[in-house]
Protein backbone atom coordinates (compact mmCIF):
# COMPACT_ATOMS: atom_id res chain seq x y z
CA UNK A 1 0.00 0.00 0.00
CA UNK A 2 1.05 3.38 -1.16
CA UNK A 3 1.66 5.64 2.15
CA UNK A 4 0.62 9.50 1.52
CA UNK A 5 3.90 11.36 0.99
CA UNK A 6 4.54 14.55 2.56
CA UNK A 7 8.15 16.01 1.17
CA UNK A 8 9.75 19.29 2.14
CA UNK A 9 12.00 21.71 -0.25
CA UNK A 10 14.41 23.65 0.88
CA UNK A 11 16.94 25.57 -1.86
CA UNK A 12 20.18 23.80 -0.39
CA UNK A 13 20.25 21.13 2.76
CA UNK A 14 23.19 22.07 5.22
CA UNK A 15 24.33 20.59 8.64
CA UNK A 16 24.89 22.73 11.46
CA UNK A 17 22.07 25.08 10.66
CA UNK A 18 18.86 25.78 11.98
CA UNK A 19 16.82 25.21 8.71
CA UNK A 20 18.06 22.43 8.07
CA UNK A 21 18.19 20.91 11.36
CA UNK A 22 14.46 21.59 11.29
CA UNK A 23 13.98 19.90 8.10
CA UNK A 24 16.15 17.01 9.11
CA UNK A 25 13.41 16.37 12.66
CA UNK A 26 10.46 17.28 10.40
CA UNK A 27 11.54 14.53 8.12
CA UNK A 28 11.71 12.15 10.84
CA UNK A 29 8.75 13.47 12.36
CA UNK A 30 6.59 12.36 9.50
CA UNK A 31 8.08 9.31 8.83
CA UNK A 32 7.43 8.28 12.40
CA UNK A 33 3.95 9.51 11.87
CA UNK A 34 2.91 6.97 8.73
CA UNK A 35 3.85 9.69 6.00
CA UNK A 36 6.16 8.89 3.24
CA UNK A 37 8.94 12.00 3.38
CA UNK A 38 11.31 13.21 1.40
CA UNK A 39 13.90 16.29 1.27
CA UNK A 40 14.24 17.78 -2.49
CA UNK A 41 16.51 20.83 -2.90
CA UNK A 42 18.51 22.09 -5.86
CA UNK A 43 21.54 20.60 -7.58
CA UNK A 44 24.52 22.99 -6.59
CA UNK A 45 27.47 23.66 -8.96
CA UNK A 46 29.92 24.59 -6.40
CA UNK A 47 29.01 22.20 -3.25
CA UNK A 48 29.04 23.34 0.39
CA UNK A 49 31.62 21.90 3.00
CA UNK A 50 28.53 21.69 5.25
CA UNK A 51 25.57 20.26 2.63
CA UNK A 52 24.00 17.52 3.69
CA UNK A 53 23.52 14.75 0.58
CA UNK A 54 20.55 13.26 2.09
CA UNK A 55 18.34 15.92 -0.11
CA UNK A 56 17.02 14.34 -3.49
CA UNK A 57 17.00 16.90 -6.52
CA UNK A 58 14.06 18.73 -6.93
CA UNK A 59 13.66 17.51 -10.17
CA UNK A 60 12.76 13.86 -9.25
CA UNK A 61 10.01 15.49 -6.90
CA UNK A 62 8.50 16.66 -10.12
CA UNK A 63 8.72 13.40 -11.94
CA UNK A 64 7.46 11.50 -8.41
CA UNK A 65 3.84 9.50 -9.18
CA UNK A 66 1.99 9.26 -7.64
CA UNK A 67 2.21 13.08 -6.49
CA UNK A 68 2.79 14.58 -3.07
CA UNK A 69 -0.34 15.12 -1.36
CA UNK A 70 1.93 18.25 0.50
CA UNK A 71 5.29 20.30 0.04
CA UNK A 72 6.57 21.93 2.53
CA UNK A 73 8.75 24.49 1.14
CA UNK A 74 10.87 26.17 3.61
CA UNK A 75 11.47 30.05 2.42
CA UNK A 76 14.70 31.80 3.29
CA UNK A 77 16.40 32.31 0.40
CA UNK A 78 15.71 33.58 -3.68
CA UNK A 79 15.88 30.70 -5.62
CA UNK A 80 14.86 29.09 -8.81
CA UNK A 81 12.90 26.55 -6.70
CA UNK A 82 10.30 28.76 -5.87
CA UNK A 83 9.16 29.29 -9.53
CA UNK A 84 9.54 25.70 -9.87
CA UNK A 85 6.86 24.55 -7.90
CA UNK A 86 4.47 27.49 -8.65
CA UNK A 87 4.92 25.78 -12.02
CA UNK A 88 4.21 22.27 -10.76
CA UNK A 89 0.57 23.29 -9.48
CA UNK A 90 1.83 20.50 -6.20
CA UNK A 91 -0.03 22.12 -2.87
CA UNK A 92 2.42 23.39 -1.15
CA UNK A 93 2.38 24.62 2.17
CA UNK A 94 5.05 27.40 2.78
CA UNK A 95 6.92 27.85 5.83
CA UNK A 96 8.31 31.57 6.12
CA UNK A 97 11.45 31.43 8.03
CA UNK A 98 11.99 34.95 7.33
CA UNK A 99 14.12 37.71 5.43
CA UNK A 100 16.93 40.29 6.65
CA UNK A 101 16.22 43.52 5.23
CA UNK A 102 18.72 43.69 2.14
CA UNK A 103 19.91 47.11 3.51
CA UNK A 104 22.08 45.52 6.55
CA UNK A 105 24.14 44.38 4.06
CA UNK A 106 25.09 47.39 1.83
CA UNK A 107 28.63 47.44 1.23
CA UNK A 108 29.13 44.53 3.31
CA UNK A 109 27.52 41.42 1.36
CA UNK A 110 26.45 43.05 -1.96
CA UNK A 111 25.66 39.47 -3.53
CA UNK A 112 23.77 38.33 -0.49
CA UNK A 113 21.90 42.46 -0.40
CA UNK A 114 21.28 41.11 -4.09
CA UNK A 115 19.73 37.81 -3.18
CA UNK A 116 17.85 39.03 -0.58
CA UNK A 117 16.25 42.29 -2.57
CA UNK A 118 15.40 39.24 -5.20
CA UNK A 119 13.64 37.33 -2.67
CA UNK A 120 11.66 40.08 -1.11
CA UNK A 121 10.51 40.50 -4.77
CA UNK A 122 10.06 36.66 -4.94
CA UNK A 123 8.10 35.79 -1.84
CA UNK A 124 4.74 37.57 -2.74
CA UNK A 125 4.53 35.41 -6.36
CA UNK A 126 3.72 32.42 -4.00
CA UNK A 127 0.30 34.64 -2.86
CA UNK A 128 -2.69 32.25 -4.59
CA UNK A 129 -0.18 29.27 -4.79
CA UNK A 130 -0.03 27.82 -1.30
CA UNK A 131 -2.34 26.14 0.44
CA UNK A 132 -1.01 27.44 3.77
CA UNK A 133 1.52 30.07 4.35
CA UNK A 134 3.25 29.08 7.95
CA UNK A 135 5.49 31.41 9.83
CA UNK A 136 7.95 30.42 12.37
CA UNK A 137 6.75 33.09 14.60
CA UNK A 138 3.72 35.52 15.38
CA UNK A 139 6.10 38.12 14.07
CA UNK A 140 6.32 36.24 10.32
CA UNK A 141 2.81 35.22 10.45
CA UNK A 142 2.13 39.27 10.51
CA UNK A 143 4.70 39.62 8.05
CA UNK A 144 2.98 37.29 5.32
CA UNK A 145 -0.68 38.28 6.07
CA UNK A 146 0.33 42.13 4.95
CA UNK A 147 1.71 40.04 1.87
CA UNK A 148 -1.98 38.82 1.32
CA UNK A 149 -1.01 35.37 2.22
CA UNK A 150 -4.59 33.34 3.38
CA UNK A 151 -4.83 30.81 5.53
CA UNK A 152 -1.14 31.57 7.59
CA UNK A 153 -0.41 30.40 10.57
CA UNK A 154 2.47 29.47 13.36
CA UNK A 155 4.80 26.75 13.66
CA UNK A 156 7.05 27.49 15.79
CA UNK A 157 10.88 26.35 14.66
CA UNK A 158 11.55 22.74 15.75
CA UNK A 159 14.62 22.83 17.97
CA UNK A 160 15.55 19.14 19.11
CA UNK A 161 16.08 20.23 23.27
CA UNK A 162 17.21 17.08 24.64
CA UNK A 163 21.20 17.91 23.67
CA UNK A 164 20.96 21.31 25.54
CA UNK A 165 19.49 19.53 28.54
CA UNK A 166 21.48 16.33 28.64
CA UNK A 167 25.32 18.02 27.97
CA UNK A 168 28.14 16.95 30.07
CA UNK A 169 30.07 20.11 30.30
CA UNK A 170 33.43 20.19 28.31
CA UNK A 171 36.69 22.27 28.54
CA UNK A 172 35.85 25.29 27.10
CA UNK A 173 32.83 25.54 30.18
CA UNK A 174 35.59 25.14 32.79
CA UNK A 175 37.19 28.45 30.83
CA UNK A 176 33.96 30.59 30.18
CA UNK A 177 33.42 29.86 34.12
CA UNK A 178 36.47 31.68 34.91
CA UNK A 179 35.36 35.14 35.06
CA UNK A 180 31.63 36.88 34.26
CA UNK A 181 31.28 36.68 30.68
CA UNK A 182 28.20 37.94 28.78
CA UNK A 183 27.77 35.08 25.36
CA UNK A 184 25.96 36.15 21.88
CA UNK A 185 24.91 33.52 19.32
CA UNK A 186 24.57 33.49 15.64
CA UNK A 187 26.15 34.33 12.11
CA UNK A 188 28.33 38.11 12.67
CA UNK A 189 26.09 40.25 10.51
CA UNK A 190 25.06 43.75 10.84
CA UNK A 191 21.69 42.93 11.56
CA UNK A 192 22.59 41.72 14.41
CA UNK A 193 24.40 44.26 16.21
CA UNK A 194 27.48 43.13 17.84
CA UNK A 195 28.66 45.70 17.92
CA UNK A 196 26.00 47.34 20.39
CA UNK A 197 27.20 43.96 22.42
CA UNK A 198 30.32 45.45 22.43
CA UNK A 199 28.93 48.50 23.50
CA UNK A 200 27.30 47.11 26.36
CA UNK A 201 30.38 45.55 27.37
CA UNK A 202 32.13 48.52 27.95
CA UNK A 203 29.26 49.59 29.89
CA UNK A 204 29.15 46.72 31.72
CA UNK A 205 33.20 46.77 32.67
CA UNK A 206 32.86 50.26 33.52
CA UNK A 207 29.99 50.65 36.00
CA UNK A 208 29.55 46.78 37.03
CA UNK A 209 32.27 44.37 36.68
CA UNK A 210 35.60 45.58 35.22
CA UNK A 211 36.82 41.56 34.71
CA UNK A 212 33.40 41.24 32.56
CA UNK A 213 34.00 39.42 28.79
CA UNK A 214 31.80 39.49 25.57
CA UNK A 215 32.28 35.57 23.74
CA UNK A 216 30.84 35.58 20.57
CA UNK A 217 29.87 32.81 19.19
CA UNK A 218 29.15 32.27 15.35
CA UNK A 219 30.77 32.39 11.60
CA UNK A 220 32.76 35.58 11.89
CA UNK A 221 34.78 35.74 8.81
CA UNK A 222 32.40 35.65 5.69
CA UNK A 223 31.85 39.12 6.52
CA UNK A 224 35.28 40.55 6.81
CA UNK A 225 34.33 44.62 6.21
CA UNK A 226 31.69 44.55 9.16
CA UNK A 227 34.28 42.55 11.59
CA UNK A 228 36.75 44.16 11.11
CA UNK A 229 34.48 47.38 11.60
CA UNK A 230 34.05 45.61 15.35
CA UNK A 231 37.50 44.95 16.01
CA UNK A 232 38.46 48.66 15.15
CA UNK A 233 35.79 49.20 17.83
CA UNK A 234 37.06 46.80 20.33
CA UNK A 235 40.18 48.51 19.99
CA UNK A 236 38.48 52.03 20.35
CA UNK A 237 36.87 51.36 23.63
CA UNK A 238 40.13 49.51 24.74
CA UNK A 239 38.61 45.81 25.28
CA UNK A 240 41.58 43.77 23.89
CA UNK A 241 40.68 40.20 24.97
CA UNK A 242 37.96 40.96 27.00
CA UNK A 243 36.02 40.19 23.54
CA UNK A 244 36.46 37.05 22.01
CA UNK A 245 35.50 35.76 18.63
CA UNK A 246 35.06 32.19 18.49
CA UNK A 247 33.54 31.65 15.15
CA UNK A 248 31.54 28.60 14.20
CA UNK A 249 32.19 25.99 17.33
CA UNK A 250 31.16 22.21 17.19
CA UNK A 251 27.61 21.74 19.12
CA UNK A 252 29.87 20.44 22.40
CA UNK A 253 31.28 23.67 22.25
CA UNK A 254 28.26 25.63 21.88
CA UNK A 255 26.69 23.75 24.65
CA UNK A 256 29.50 24.29 27.35
CA UNK A 257 29.57 28.14 26.22
CA UNK A 258 25.73 27.99 26.73
CA UNK A 259 26.60 26.23 30.29
CA UNK A 260 28.84 28.23 31.30
CA UNK A 261 28.11 31.93 30.31
CA UNK A 262 26.61 34.53 32.80
CA UNK A 263 24.65 35.41 30.49
CA UNK A 264 23.01 35.74 27.03
CA UNK A 265 22.92 38.66 25.14
CA UNK A 266 20.97 40.06 22.05
CA UNK A 267 21.03 43.23 20.68
CA UNK A 268 20.05 42.28 17.28
CA UNK A 269 17.68 44.39 15.39
CA UNK A 270 15.92 42.23 12.85
CA UNK A 271 15.15 38.73 13.80
CA UNK A 272 12.76 35.71 12.52
CA UNK A 273 13.04 33.75 15.55
CA UNK A 274 15.99 33.96 17.15
CA UNK A 275 16.81 30.26 17.92
CA UNK A 276 19.73 31.45 20.07
CA UNK A 277 17.14 33.15 22.70
CA UNK A 278 15.30 29.58 22.88
CA UNK A 279 18.45 27.77 23.38
CA UNK A 280 19.85 29.82 26.08
CA UNK A 281 16.01 29.64 27.56
CA UNK A 282 16.65 25.71 27.68
CA UNK A 283 20.00 26.25 29.41
CA UNK A 284 18.31 28.09 31.97
CA UNK A 285 20.71 30.98 31.02
CA UNK A 286 19.77 34.54 32.25
CA UNK A 287 18.42 36.82 28.90
CA UNK A 288 18.93 40.44 28.28
CA UNK A 289 17.64 41.26 25.12
CA UNK A 290 16.47 44.57 23.00
CA UNK A 291 13.05 43.81 21.93
CA UNK A 292 13.14 43.81 18.07
CA UNK A 293 10.85 42.69 15.55
CA UNK A 294 10.61 38.45 16.52
CA UNK A 295 12.56 38.60 19.43
CA UNK A 296 9.20 39.77 21.88
CA UNK A 297 7.52 36.85 20.60
CA UNK A 298 10.36 34.08 20.93
CA UNK A 299 10.59 35.22 24.41
CA UNK A 300 6.93 35.58 25.67
CA UNK A 301 7.34 36.72 29.50
CA UNK A 302 11.26 35.59 29.46
CA UNK A 303 14.62 37.27 29.70
CA UNK A 304 15.21 40.81 31.09
CA UNK A 305 13.76 42.93 27.55
CA UNK A 306 14.90 46.59 27.46
CA UNK A 307 14.07 49.13 25.01
CA UNK A 308 16.43 51.72 23.70
CA UNK A 309 19.64 51.37 23.90
CA UNK A 310 20.98 53.01 26.89
CA UNK A 311 24.22 50.67 27.17
CA UNK A 312 25.02 51.79 31.05
CA UNK A 313 20.72 51.26 31.81
CA UNK A 314 21.15 47.84 30.16
CA UNK A 315 24.30 47.01 31.90
CA UNK A 316 22.63 47.88 35.51
CA UNK A 317 19.03 46.32 34.59
CA UNK A 318 21.34 42.78 33.89
CA UNK A 319 23.66 43.61 37.14
CA UNK A 320 20.07 44.06 38.51
CA UNK A 321 19.03 40.78 37.46
CA UNK A 322 21.83 38.94 37.81
CA UNK A 323 22.19 39.85 41.57
CA UNK A 324 19.34 39.35 42.63
CA UNK A 325 18.02 36.12 42.90
CA UNK A 326 13.91 36.27 43.36
CA UNK A 327 13.91 38.22 40.15
CA UNK A 328 16.91 35.56 38.48
CA UNK A 329 14.75 32.76 39.14
CA UNK A 330 11.64 34.30 38.24
CA UNK A 331 13.31 35.29 34.81
CA UNK A 332 14.67 31.86 33.99
CA UNK A 333 11.39 30.22 35.42
CA UNK A 334 9.57 32.09 32.53
CA UNK A 335 12.37 30.87 30.16
CA UNK A 336 11.79 27.36 31.08
CA UNK A 337 7.62 27.87 30.70
CA UNK A 338 8.26 29.32 27.00
CA UNK A 339 10.91 26.70 26.17
CA UNK A 340 7.92 24.20 26.91
CA UNK A 341 5.88 25.75 24.68
CA UNK A 342 8.34 25.69 22.33
CA UNK A 343 9.15 21.91 22.74
CA UNK A 344 9.78 20.26 19.26
CA UNK A 345 6.59 17.46 20.26
CA UNK A 346 4.05 20.16 20.20
CA UNK A 347 5.45 21.60 17.04
CA UNK A 348 5.56 18.93 15.21
CA UNK A 349 2.10 17.90 16.32
CA UNK A 350 0.71 20.96 15.58
CA UNK A 351 2.24 20.28 11.96
CA UNK A 352 0.41 17.15 11.62
CA UNK A 353 -3.20 18.61 13.09
CA UNK A 354 -2.55 21.81 10.63
CA UNK A 355 -1.58 18.65 7.56
CA UNK A 356 -4.94 17.07 8.53
CA UNK A 357 -6.65 20.58 8.63
CA UNK A 358 -6.22 20.30 4.82
CA UNK A 359 -6.73 16.72 4.75
CA UNK A 360 -3.62 15.16 4.32
CA UNK A 361 -3.38 12.20 6.49
CA UNK A 362 -0.86 9.53 7.19
CA UNK B 1 9.40 41.97 29.38
CA UNK B 2 10.45 44.71 30.73
CA UNK B 3 10.50 44.40 34.46
CA UNK B 4 9.81 48.00 35.68
CA UNK B 5 10.70 47.71 39.40
CA UNK B 6 14.11 45.93 38.19
CA UNK B 7 14.42 48.74 35.18
CA UNK B 8 13.60 51.74 38.24
CA UNK B 9 16.23 50.60 40.13
CA UNK B 10 18.80 50.67 36.98
CA UNK B 11 18.12 53.94 36.25
CA UNK B 12 18.73 54.76 39.95
CA UNK B 13 21.81 52.96 39.77
CA UNK B 14 22.55 54.60 36.93
CA UNK B 15 22.25 58.13 38.67
CA UNK B 16 23.84 57.26 41.43
CA UNK B 17 27.11 56.15 39.15
CA UNK B 18 26.83 58.60 36.93
CA UNK B 19 26.66 61.45 39.75
CA UNK B 20 30.18 59.35 41.20
CA UNK B 21 31.72 60.22 37.70
CA UNK B 22 31.71 55.94 36.75
CA UNK B 23 29.67 57.03 33.49
CA UNK B 24 31.21 59.48 32.37
CA UNK B 25 30.02 61.56 29.48
CA UNK B 26 33.37 60.52 27.30
CA UNK B 27 32.37 56.87 28.10
CA UNK B 28 28.75 58.00 26.43
CA UNK B 29 30.01 59.76 23.73
CA UNK B 30 32.19 56.54 22.88
CA UNK B 31 29.62 54.37 23.36
CA UNK B 32 27.89 56.74 20.76
CA UNK B 33 30.43 56.81 18.29
CA UNK B 34 29.21 55.16 14.70
CA UNK B 35 30.63 51.95 13.83
CA UNK B 36 34.05 53.15 11.65
CA UNK B 37 33.04 50.77 8.84
CA UNK B 38 35.74 50.72 5.91
CA UNK B 39 34.05 48.75 2.92
CA UNK B 40 36.30 48.24 0.36
CA UNK B 41 36.11 51.09 -2.62
CA UNK B 42 35.45 47.93 -5.04
CA UNK B 43 32.04 47.39 -3.46
CA UNK B 44 31.12 50.64 -4.58
CA UNK B 45 32.99 50.52 -7.75
CA UNK B 46 30.93 47.14 -9.25
CA UNK B 47 32.77 43.46 -9.75
CA UNK B 48 34.31 45.50 -12.82
CA UNK B 49 36.89 47.24 -10.37
CA UNK B 50 39.00 44.33 -9.61
CA UNK B 51 39.47 43.71 -13.81
CA UNK B 52 40.30 47.60 -13.97
CA UNK B 53 42.97 47.49 -11.41
CA UNK B 54 44.57 44.21 -12.81
CA UNK B 55 44.54 45.77 -16.62
CA UNK B 56 45.69 48.95 -16.07
CA UNK B 57 49.50 48.50 -16.66
CA UNK B 58 49.72 47.66 -19.98
CA UNK B 59 52.31 44.98 -20.83
CA UNK B 60 54.18 46.47 -24.10
CA UNK B 61 56.04 42.61 -24.63
CA UNK B 62 53.39 39.96 -24.36
CA UNK B 63 54.44 36.38 -24.97
CA UNK B 64 55.51 35.91 -28.22
CA UNK B 65 54.09 32.42 -29.48
CA UNK B 66 52.99 30.51 -32.53
CA UNK B 67 51.94 26.51 -32.24
CA UNK B 68 51.62 26.14 -36.11
CA UNK B 69 53.56 23.04 -37.18
CA UNK B 70 56.53 24.05 -39.11
CA UNK B 71 56.40 27.90 -39.48
CA UNK B 72 55.94 28.14 -35.69
CA UNK B 73 59.73 28.75 -35.09
CA UNK B 74 59.57 31.12 -38.14
CA UNK B 75 56.85 32.86 -37.24
CA UNK B 76 58.19 33.77 -33.58
CA UNK B 77 61.18 34.63 -34.99
CA UNK B 78 59.37 37.10 -37.08
CA UNK B 79 57.08 38.95 -34.49
CA UNK B 80 59.99 39.13 -32.21
CA UNK B 81 61.90 40.94 -34.68
CA UNK B 82 59.05 43.57 -36.02
CA UNK B 83 58.83 43.92 -32.02
CA UNK B 84 62.06 44.87 -31.65
CA UNK B 85 61.56 47.49 -34.48
CA UNK B 86 59.20 49.37 -33.17
CA UNK B 87 59.79 48.89 -29.70
CA UNK B 88 61.12 52.79 -29.89
CA UNK B 89 58.00 53.98 -30.77
CA UNK B 90 55.38 51.64 -29.64
CA UNK B 91 57.03 51.78 -25.29
CA UNK B 92 56.71 55.11 -24.57
CA UNK B 93 53.40 55.06 -25.70
CA UNK B 94 52.88 51.95 -23.63
CA UNK B 95 54.57 53.44 -20.91
CA UNK B 96 52.18 56.77 -21.09
CA UNK B 97 49.09 54.81 -21.78
CA UNK B 98 49.43 52.55 -18.57
CA UNK B 99 50.73 55.69 -16.27
CA UNK B 100 47.24 57.22 -17.56
CA UNK B 101 45.07 54.07 -16.62
CA UNK B 102 46.91 54.41 -12.59
CA UNK B 103 46.13 57.91 -12.63
CA UNK B 104 42.53 57.05 -13.83
CA UNK B 105 42.46 54.01 -11.30
CA UNK B 106 43.51 56.23 -8.65
CA UNK B 107 41.44 58.92 -9.29
CA UNK B 108 38.38 56.72 -9.43
CA UNK B 109 39.54 54.62 -5.88
CA UNK B 110 39.55 58.47 -4.69
CA UNK B 111 36.19 59.03 -5.39
CA UNK B 112 35.00 55.31 -4.37
CA UNK B 113 35.87 56.24 -0.99
CA UNK B 114 35.00 59.86 -0.27
CA UNK B 115 31.30 58.10 -1.85
CA UNK B 116 31.56 55.71 0.93
CA UNK B 117 32.16 58.40 3.56
CA UNK B 118 29.22 60.30 2.11
CA UNK B 119 26.98 57.38 2.57
CA UNK B 120 28.14 56.84 6.28
CA UNK B 121 27.48 60.82 7.02
CA UNK B 122 23.90 60.58 5.26
CA UNK B 123 23.46 57.37 7.21
CA UNK B 124 24.39 58.95 10.67
CA UNK B 125 21.88 61.95 9.38
CA UNK B 126 19.10 59.72 9.21
CA UNK B 127 19.79 58.51 12.47
CA UNK B 128 19.90 61.45 13.95
CA UNK B 129 16.74 62.72 11.98
CA UNK B 130 15.31 59.67 13.17
CA UNK B 131 16.46 60.53 16.94
CA UNK B 132 15.16 64.29 17.07
CA UNK B 133 11.80 63.13 15.41
CA UNK B 134 11.14 61.07 17.79
CA UNK B 135 12.55 62.84 20.98
CA UNK B 136 9.48 65.49 19.18
CA UNK B 137 7.67 62.93 19.08
CA UNK B 138 7.64 62.75 22.93
CA UNK B 139 7.81 66.35 23.84
CA UNK B 140 4.53 66.76 21.81
CA UNK B 141 2.91 63.77 22.85
CA UNK B 142 2.81 62.15 18.97
CA UNK B 143 1.09 64.99 17.72
CA UNK B 144 4.26 66.15 15.06
CA UNK B 145 2.99 67.24 11.68
CA UNK B 146 5.48 67.02 8.74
Amino acid sequence: MTRTAVHQVVPILLHSDAIGDELRTIRSALRERGFDSEIYALPQTVPYPNQDHSARLLDELFAAAPPPAAVIFHYAISSPATDALVASGLPVVLIHHNLTPPHWFHLVDPSFEANLAAAEAELPRLVGHVRLALGDSEYNRLELEEMGFSPTGVLPIVLDQRPYREHRPGPLHAEIATAPTLLTVGRVAPNKRIEDCIRLLAAYRAGVDPRARLWVVGDADRLPVYRDALLRLVASLRLGDAVRFLGRVSQEAMLDCYHGATAYVTMSEHEGFCVPLLEAMVCDLPILAHPATAVPYTLGDAGLQVPGKDFPLMAEALAALLADPEARERSLEAGRRRAAELAPERSLEHLVDLLGSLGVRP
Amino acid sequence: MPDEPLLERARQSVAAKTARGVYTPELRAALAEPLDMRPDPSLVAGVAWPEAVRTAPIDGEPPVDSTRPVVGPVVRFAKRLIRRSLRWWLQPVVDQVSRHNHAVVEVLGAHNREILELRREVERLRRRVAELEAEADAATGGSRTA
